[in-house]
């Protein structure tokens, strides 16, 4: 069972907070859990470096989309915005079903992110998201998921 | 999860706008910004690490370090029942990751 602290550090370090290592280090109550904190120190600088990423993103690649459809889906709200697009709520109309949308940004190579999708629409795992389709409309290239809850 | 990380492993390929003068610009053009930003030691070694995780504990350590996908997100599009349920398995994920990555002591902390 590993102590509390350890968690309580790598919460801290999912929400980009910072962590007092030497606290952390001194809780530490045997050799193994002081090398884990060490990786974990080593996991820290690795989720900073993905935010530092995230802000030198230039505008151009941020989210912007704020539209009400996407190909034949109703867009009924925003569910997440992240650095490679947005995750709608949608309703399709064809299935008479809510589904989740994630629209990415325009990509130089949408036959890149059309390939995952398509590869993923043939996967059915319980520990993958079931993908339905993969389209490009406008330019942005989509992928819809069945799970889009109430 | 696969093709928001396959989107991530493109902006690694894909140079970012930063304000580097000419020469560093040359220096680092063979490195990606993320490898510029994290070592490209810590960067394979942390790839390493999280493909030793169990699938539903590698989703959503990207989704959340990788894309700050928000935990309410993560809920939404992986089924799960609350956000809290999904900052406990992040958390976990993590501790995990710092398991697998102990092998990683040879880069400076």
């Amino acid at each position: 069972m590993r102590d509390q602290s350890l968690f309580d550090a790598a919460g801290r370090i999912a929400d980009g907070e910072m962590v007092d290592w030497p606290t952390v280090t001194s809780t530490a109550s045997s050799h193994d859990e002081r090398i884990l904190v060490d990786g974990l120190a080593l996991v820290a600088r690795v989720a900073a470096g993905h935010r530092r990423l995230h802000e030198l993103l230039p505008e151009d690649q941020r989210p912007d989309f704020d539209r009400a459809r996407w190909g034949h889906l109703d867009l009924l709200n925003v569910v997440g915005r992240g650095s490679y697009g947005t995750v709608y709520r949608a309703w399709d109309p064809r299935l008479e079903r809510l589904v989740a949308l994630k629209v990415f940004h325009r990509s130089p190579h949408p036959e890149v992110v059309m390939r995952e999708g398509r590869m993923l629409a043939r996967v059915r795992h319980e520990n993958v998201v079931s993908v339905y389709g993969a389209d490009v409309v406008d330019g942005a290239v989509g992928c819809g998921a069945a799970g889009a809850g109430r | 999860m696969n093709r928001i990380r396959d989107e991530i492993r493109r902006r690694r390929r894909t140079p970012v706008a930063s304000p580097l003068d000419a020469t560093a610009e040359a220096q680092a053009a063979d490195r990606s910004p993320l490898e510029e930003i994290i070592g490209k030691e810590l960067l394979e070694k942390y790839d390493r690490a999280l493909e030793q995780l169990d699938p539903e504990a590698r989703d959503v350590v990207i989704a959340r370090i990788e894309f700050g996908c928000s935990y309410a997100e993560i809920a939404e599009t992986f089924g799960r029942t609350s956000s809290e349920a999904v900052r406990k398995s992040v958390s976990r994920a993590l501790v995990r990751l710092a398991e697998e990555m102990r092998d990683a002591r040879s880069v400076s902390v």
